[in-house]
């Protein structure tokens, strides 16, 4: 009855700390996104995916979250994909045969509706069963009526044809040269193929402050004239937007958002991980040694004197880099030189006065052989003592992950798709002077959080289990 | 005989989370030139309390501090902060501690922390604090090389020895003796005794003994003052106290103590110590006293004089 | 100091030697670990062989005595003389036995010809380019951990006295910002200071081009401190004050602070002799864990700052796979690091008589 009075009272205790509670309300928060990146996702799918390339072709680069649109006044457009394999988007397919020419139109139609111009515009051909040449037009035609060509491509052969719009360059001049003859001078800013295309043509478009983009209906057309019989062909226009999914994408139109939900789960098992195994191998080798004492004391002792002075994270790097480890195996090696490290000096002296109880006296008194001593009675005793610090060093294994990730160790053959490696892809290119602020501030987020979260209950903890202080 | 040190309604609480400590409760003596009083009482009853009460130690967390101290007919308690500390402290009345607190410093060498009081405002050069230092420790018996040792190095005898050197070296008037012998062996603590009884006799000073041993205070006291519930209960001349003591728990307390080969049943007094944030109302004794009546419940009992030397606290007096 | 006797002194230096050789034992030990680990793929061997090889077939091309000889037969004597070489070396012999000569290497700072980094001055010696890098660290290092020392010493001291206070409790409850290491807040500093207002350098030690002028030079210097300084700063601040603050606090409870005020010593002279003094031990304790920190932490706020030091030179290490450069480096923290163990440790001496009589 007493023991249940005990622990109610330091239940309510507990329940007095609004910082507690804040902790608590994180945690579960990133354990629920934990498990939704499980179960969502398998981990070696989500780290296929997050190296992969085609499975972001249809992204677009260092794109802004969706959201940011519910802040701006000139709407950022979104990815318009129209794909002709998939049915993507209003395409209209006509084929006709003249002689032994076989004319293939596709006209295709989208709603623009953003004041904003798109970030890249790719198109994609697929051409089949064509050995003779042939030739593909482009046509771009605006709401307003005005009609561009774009290109014109031939083909010999069959197989996929890559045409980047946007580094198209003659395009560029030609639609300068019609602007000046329309409007009778050319605009102060250099001129590219994003804005040519959707630019609403009046003065407004002189000034780089003013332009805008024409919204309406577009209509794209393609035209290929082929000589055989069976031939085919599919195309896939990317209109690149400017925002994409929760929290933007990175240079390699990877959505952040899967490194920031499946980074959770990661992060916590990593830390988690960590801390746990070196906290009960520290607590194990230290009662171990206070208990028996002796040589194998000493040895201990001389040992972590040794590990103070092996240069942890240097060293670290090297078995990382050598022999091309990936971040779990490097949690191995991690939790063993910590083991060794300083706090098992703490947690030798905190056994070795315990060791002096009476308590311990009567047990060996009453012939409890080592090991009963040991785990019954020694342990048990310091966990109160213990659980804080455990919970309180779970953000620094967070962060060494990151560290190692920023300084490009750990990836192994497959990069894990962690919020570390996030950082480190935006640090790399230069995040920070390009002004790519998206791509930094999530996963650094996420990190925070996590970190606020675990020093915050290791601290509330320590102030419950262990109060050293009275407070007057 | 002389009125060297006259405290007067001095009161001392401390704010704690459970409530207000009631330590000191009004207490009003005088200490006499070239005597020792003895404070006596059980653990807890706030008797260290008075020893800070009059040194004016205050911790963090005092809530009530009051009352008229007069030395030398100067009320020390109206000084300011530095004066007391530069005039009153350690010249005029020092401290030998309990002999289990960790009273000296552990990284600094002897002579150092004995001479501190001396050179520390400037008064005296370093040659002349260590020379008075060095005869002060022939004086006493402690080996004169101690002065170059750390405290870690000491047993507890010899710490204890130098503790009294310490309290010494300024020459002050009167010494608050707290607990000075309680935890040392029996052969040692009568070995201090001894020395405290030389010196007070050689250097004419005023002891203030404060312990919770009434056998020992009987060797050294000239007056006894007996404290219960942060009040003084009972102040008479040693004599007349150890052969008839007043007041109900003063009787008590005497008839406690084990005679050597005495085949007496031990005494002991019924019931617990009282709590000093919420004490018995009216006389804080009566719910253990033997002799306690209605009006002990009710009223608390002022100082009362039973002839010109004897104070108490006690219905039954008044 | 107490051991100006000679007492004292015979046992201060009779410390000094032992903790002297325990560390240098542990260096030993650790560098050696290094070696074993850099070798266990035979990585050591394979560079060694390269650097061989290369000053063969450099001594045979500049020889003219060799110019006589076709390709093909230049090839056989350079294989000869390197297998000459090598046995002269002892790199033939079991791998025990070379872990040692490379020890012996590693110690006598013989570190190697690097394979793709150079330094400054065109050397390819992994001593001299880390040696160039070794400076940059050191500077930003030390000053760090000096301000820090200081600011959470006197800072700690300050709030023991104002226990409880507004300015106490704020403190206390920024502590777990602590939690986030240093080069983390450099990247948001960089953002704010260098990005957005642009009136703080983006990293580098000075500008470029460097000022001719030494004071211009030292001032361009300074500029680039203030951003990784103030990143450190931040993050172990805190932690720092509250630690000492709580240590001070449990040594002002102690028996002898209240003899000390009994005796009528001055609030100062207590705080100095009584608080301060018995509590550096403990202290330096923490100093010592937290200097080992920021010297690995040291890596990657280099990294985020390009600050010319070891560890810009271990992330360019990294990048371009040039083992020697890394173990040179990791050999170079691990001396680094047995000196300030060796520092603290005389610091200790010093500072508790207990230690030297233990």
């Amino acid at each position: 009855m007493v023991q249940a009075e005990f622990f109610l009272s330091k239940i309510y205790n507990i329940a007095y700390y609004k910082s507690l509670l804040l902790s608590i309300i994180i945690i579960l928060t990133l354990v629920s996104i934990s498990i939704y990146a499980v179960m969502s996702m398998p981990y070696d799918v989500a780290v296929k995916t997050w190296n992969s390339i085609e499975h972001w072709e249809d992204s677009p680069r260092l794109a802004l979250p969706s959201w940011v649109n519910f802040f701006v006044s000139a709407k950022l457009p979104e990815t318009i994909v129209l794909d002709s394999r998939q049915r993507l988007g209003q395409i209209e397919k006509s084929t006709l045969y003249i002689d032994e020419m076989k004319n293939i139109t596709f006209r295709a139609s989208f709603e623009y509706s953003y004041e904003e111009f798109p970030s890249e515009i790719v198109l994609r051909l697929y051409v089949y069963n064509v050995v003779k040449s042939g030739v593909i037009f482009v046509y771009w035609a605006k709401p307003s009526g005005d009609v561009i060509e774009l290109t014109r491509i031939a083909v010999d052969r069959s197989g996929s044809y890559l045409y980047y719009i946007s580094l198209d360059r003659s395009l560029v001049e030609r639609y300068v040269i019609r602007v000046e003859s329309k409007l009778g001078r050319s605009p102060d800013y250099v001129m590219t193929p994003e804005i040519a295309l959707f630019v609403k043509e009046d003065e407004s478009m002189m000034s780089r402050s003013t332009v805008k983009a024409l919204k309406g209906r577009y209509i794209f057309l393609i035209s290929a004239i082929f000589f055989e019989k069976n031939a085919e062909m599919d195309f896939k226009l990317n209109i690149y937007g400017k925002v994409h999914g929760m929290f933007g994408t990175d240079d390699r139109r990877r959505d952040i958002a899967l490194a920031i939900i499946w980074g959770t789960p990661l992060a916590l098992s990593f830390g988690l991980t960590a801390s746990l195994l070196i906290t009960f191998a520290q607590m194990l080798i230290a009662a171990v040694c206070a208990w028996f004492g002796g040589v194998l004391d000493m040895a201990v002792q001389r040992l972590t004197e040794i590990t103070m002075i092996i240069p942890f994270l240097p060293m670290l790097i090297m078995i990382a880099i050598f022999y091309k480890l990936d971040i779990w195996t490097l949690l191995l090696i991690i939790i063993a030189l910590y083991t060794f490290s300083g706090g098992l000096k703490w947690y030798r002296s905190l056994f070795l006065s315990l060791k002096e109880a009476p308590y311990i006296e009567a047990a060996r008194a009453y012939g409890a052989s080592n090991a009963r001593i040991i785990l019954r009675y020694m342990i048990p005793r310091i966990i109160p003592t213990v659980i804080p610090t455990l919970v309180s060093s779970v953000p620094s294994f967070v962060f060494l992950e990151a560290a190692l990730a920023i300084l490009g160790v750990g990836g192994g053959l497959k990069v894990a798709p962690s919020w570390g490696r996030v950082l480190d892809d935006a640090v790399s290119a230069g995040a920070l002077y390009k002004g790519y602020y998206h791509w930094i501030v999530f996963p650094s987020i996420m990190l925070v959080l996590t970190s606020i979260a675990f020093t915050l209950l290791g601290f509330t903890l320590d102030k419950v289990l262990n109060p050293r202080l009275r407070e007057v | 005989m002389r009125d060297l040190l006259v405290t007067s309604n001095l009161y001392l609480y401390y704010r704690t989370m459970r409530g207000l400590v009631k330590a000191v409760d009004d207490i009003s003596f005088s200490l006499h030139k070239g005597e020792t009083l003895a404070i006596i009482g059980e653990s807890g009853c706030g008797k260290s309390s008075l020893a800070k009460a009059i040194l004016r130690l205050l911790p963090r967390n005092t809530g009530l501090y009051k009352g008229s101290i007069f030395l030398e007919n100067e009320d020390i308690a109206k000084l300011e902060e530095s004066e007391f500390r530069k005039k009153v402290l350690w010249k005029k009345i020092a401290i030998v501690p309990q002999a289990s607190m960790n009273a000296l410093n552990p990284v600094l060498k002897i002579v150092d922390q004995v001479i501190e009081p001396l050179t520390v405002d400037g008064e005296v050069t370093r040659d002349v604090a260590e020379k008075n230092a060095v005869e002060l420790f022939k004086y006493i018996g402690i080996p004169v090389e101690f002065l170059h040792r750390y405290p870690f190095e000491l047993s507890g005898g010899m710490r204890q020895r130098v503790c009294i050197a310490m309290a010494l070296i300024a020459n002050p008037s009167i010494v608050i003796l707290d607990e000075p012998t309680s935890a040392l062996d029996v052969l040692t603590q009568a070995n201090i005794m001894n020395l405290l009884k030389q010196l007070k006799k050689e250097r004419n000073l005023s002891y203030i003994f404060i312990t919770h041993d009434i056998a020992l205070s009987s060797e050294l006291a000239d007056n006894v003052g007996v404290m219960y519930a942060g009040k003084l209960v009972e102040v008479s001349p040693a004599d007349e106290f150890f052969n008839e003591p007043k007041h109900p728990y003063a009787k008590l307390l005497l008839s406690s103590v084990p005679v050597i080969r005495k085949e007496s049943k031990l005494s002991t007094i019924p019931g617990t110590p009282p709590s000093l944030i919420n004490p018995p109302p009216g006389c804080r004794f009566h719910p253990r006293c033997p002799y306690a009546v209605e009006k002990c419940r009710k009223e608390e009992p002022p100082i009362i004089n039973i002839g010109s030397s004897i104070t108490i606290r006690c219905w039954l007096y008044g | 100091m107490s051991f100006i006797t000679r007492q004292g002194a015979s046992r201060a230096f009779k410390f000094l030697a032992i903790r002297t050789g325990t560390v240098a034992i542990s260096l030993i030990i650790a560098v050696y670990l290094t070696i074993i680990v850099a070798n266990l793929g035979g990585l050591l061997d394979q560079i060694k062989i390269l650097e061989i090889s290369d000053a063969v077939y450099e001594r045979i091309r500049s020889d003219p005595r060799f110019a006589q000889y076709t390709a093909e037969e230049r090839k056989m004597i350079a294989e000869e003389m390197i297998q000459v070489e090598i046995r002269r070396l002892g790199l033939d012999k079991p791998f025990i036995v070379r872990s040692f000569i490379y020890l012996r290497d590693a110690l006598t700072l013989n570190l190697g010809r690097s394979f793709n980094l150079i330094s400054n001055t065109g050397s390819r010696e992994v001593r001299v380019i880390i040696f160039e890098r070794l400076s940059p660290t050191i500077l930003l290092f030390t000053s760090s951990q000096l301000i820090m020392f200081f600011a959470t010493l006197f800072s700690g001291l300050y709030l023991s006295r104002h226990y409880g206070s507004k300015l106490d409790k704020t403190i206390v409850s920024l502590a777990p910002m602590s939690s986030i290491p240093g080069w983390f807040y450099g990247i948001f500093l960089i953002i704010l200071f260098a990005s957005v207002l642009k009136i703080l350098p983006y990293g580098g030690m000075v500008d470029a081009p460097p000022p001719q002028d030494k004071l211009m030079y030292a001032l361009s210097v300074l500029k680039h401190m203030v951003l990784p300084l103030t990143a450190v700063f931040i993050s172990g601040f805190f932690i720092g004050v509250y630690g000492n603050r709580t240590y001070f606090l449990i040594f002002s409870m102690e028996d002898y602070v209240e003899m000390a005020k009994a005796k009528g010593l001055p609030p100062r002279l207590i705080e100095r002799r009584y608080i301060l003094r018995p509590a550096l031990p403990p202290i330096i304790t923490g100093l010592l864990l937290g200097l080992i920190g920021s010297w690995m932490g040291g890596i990657i706020t280099e990294r985020i700052f390009t600050w010319p030091g070891m560890g810009t030179l271990m992330y360019a290490a990294i990048s371009t796979n040039d083992a020697p450069v890394i173990i040179g480096v990791a050999t170079i923290y691990a001396f680094l690091l047995a000196v300030t163990v060796l520092a603290l440790d005389v610091i200790y001496m010093i500072v508790d008589p207990r230690i030297r009589y233990g």
